[in-house]
């Protein structure tokens, strides 16, 4: 950080330096110059304020990986209190310790190092994916099997709480989407062992697999989990994705978890082009709907001659789009991309957006000439693309 | 060491813990109030007047050092008064400087030895008396 600062002071010095000049020589030579000049000032002014939006961006992700490593840090400590405690105990053999009493310590230690575990594993996988090192191999595959082995998988989870596990799927669906299997299977039986684990005895949770009613520039596949559990109080919903978050109701109920588990799956949904969303009711149950590109052989013959198609409609959805839009659009629109293979167009919208993330009080006409000069890159992207494809 | 048995009150959204505490102290001849979050664990403070308390400090609702500052602000000379433990599992320096600058008698991080706990509680207890 230190290093990156320093730079932002030498560059702002030089910056400077080259302004006093520009503008002394503004006295003396001629116009022409002059707009040379300007051009040079203006330049300047943009690199400078370019460079100040990096050090605020790093500086974002510098703190939030201190916040990350003290929750870590306070996670794993609390279930090692009460297995470090009671080992204490044990070992000792100082205070008389009654049958039951033995058989509940015995139950809190199974209960902690399962936690614990479970923690270990959720941490690896949650900064795996953030760091973009899982190594994601997609491959075609069929939703309706991910949803079917979850079940399988879950079953004695079900069968312990019994809750009944329903699946839909609409008739005659290809149920085909492009992924990494493994991670899918993470996300199903995440959200579907999360409705089974806040459900009532005997209630039941509705799986359905349907195509998506959304009006989008790509067909999307739709699978809802919907249960008739506790629910999430409606003051929390918009935190339920944040690391470590858990909901007071799921606190309170006793019921483990390690409040890493959505946050993974928002992770692996959002590699895989998709989005997720949630509605719920107190008391009455939780519906999770998670849409990702269906795709299928027809599709992917051709992906190719799609192209140019869907490049032109993100440049006309972010060109007419109003700034409160912007943010949606832009993860929509990069999302479409990337399902394209539209790499490089893909990463233009992401870095805008992430500049827009981190200056979303910036005045509306740098958000609004930010926009152009994206615009343009992008219709220089559709062009070169066009070039290739016609040698 | 005063003859009657000492009271405490352990606030922590945790029942592992809170248990695992009772257990500890019961053990050597002292009762444990449970207070399972800070909002109930106020109402317990103003209920039972226990002589310790001992305080987590991540809890849903109202966290542990709003509940200090509660408690140091409490009407009632003698409540005001309570020592106050905190037992975290939140070790950065920050945050025990913090908690002692609004009033916390004592500082324990997660997981602790229970001697540790044992002895704290003992100090606490005998600087009251004194």
């Amino acid at each position: 950080m230190l290093i990156e600062i320093m730079l932002f002071l030498a560059l702002s010095l030089t910056l400077f330096a080259t302004f006093v000049f520009t503008l002394r020589g503004l006295y003396r030579k001629n116009s022409v110059a002059n707009t040379e000049q300007l051009r040079l000032i203006s330049e300047s002014i943009t690199q400078l304020s370019e460079a100040r939006s990096t050090i605020n961006q790093l500086e974002l992700l510098d703190e939030r990986k201190n916040v990350f490593i003290s929750t870590v840090n306070h996670e794993l400590r609390t279930p090692l209190t009460s297995i470090v405690g009671y080992i204490d105990i044990l070992r000792e053999k100082l205070v008389e310790i009654s049958d039951e009493e033995l058989t509940k310590i015995v139950d809190v230690l199974e209960r902690n190092s399962n936690n614990l575990l479970n923690l270990v594993q959720d941490i690896l996988s949650l900064t795996n994916l953030e760091s973009g090192s899982s190594g994601l191999l997609k491959a075609q595959i069929d939703l309706k099997e991910v949803a079917n082995d979850a079940i399988l998988l879950l079953a004695p989870l079900s069968d312990s709480a019994q809750v009944e596990v329903a699946l839909e799927v609409g008739k005659d669906l290809a149920t085909q989407i492009l992924a990494n299997r493994n991670q899918f299977l993470e996300v199903v039986t995440n959200l579907l062992g999360n409705a089974i684990k806040f459900s009532k005895r005997g209630g039941t949770v509705h799986i359905k697999i349907e195509h998506s009613m959304r009006q989008s520039p790509i067909k999307m596949l739709t699978i809802t989990i919907a249960d008739e559990g506790i629910g999430i109080p409606e003051s929390e919903l918009n935190e339920i994705f944040t690391s470590f978050f858990r909901a007071s109701n799921a606190r309170s109920s006793g019921i483990p978890g390690t409040g890493l588990g959505l946050a993974i799956v928002s992770r692996i949904i959002e590699e895989h082009h998709g989005n997720i969303s949630v509605e719920s009711a107190l008391d009455k149950g939780t519906i999770f709907r998670v849409e990702v590109p269906n795709f299928d052989v027809e599709i992917d013959r051709f992906i190719d001659s799609r192209k140019e198609n869907v490049l032109t409609k993100a440049i006309v959805a972010l060109e007419t789009c109003r700034i409160s839009e912007l943010r949606e659009t832009c993860h929509e629109m990069s999302g479409v991309l990337g399902f394209y293979d539209l790499e490089d167009s893909k990463r233009e919208i992401s870095n805008f957006a992430d500049w827009f993330k981190g200056n979303d009080d910036a005045q509306e006409s740098e958000i609004i000439s930010r926009k152009l000069s994206l615009v343009e890159r992008l219709r220089g992207n559709l062009a070169e693309w066009k070039r290739l494809k016609e040698m | 060491m005063n003859q009657e048995v000492k009271k405490i009150l352990v606030i922590d959204d945790n029942s592992d813990i809170r248990d695992l505490v009772q257990f500890i102290f019961e053990k050597a001849g002292r009762t444990v109030f449970h207070g399972e979050n800070g909002e109930k664990g106020l109402v317990q403070l103003r209920a039972l007047r226990p002589d310790v308390v001992l305080l987590d400090a991540t809890m849903p609702g109202i966290s542990g050092l709003d509940v200090l500052k509660e408690i140091r602000n409490e009407e009632d000379r003698d409540l005001r008064r309570i020592p106050v433990m905190m037992l975290t599992a939140n070790s950065a320096e920050d945050d025990i400087a913090q908690a002692f600058a609004l009033g916390a008698s004592s500082y324990v991080v997660k997981p602790f030895k229970k001697e540790k706990i044992l002895a704290e509680v003992d100090l606490m207890l005998q600087l009251e008396e004194v």
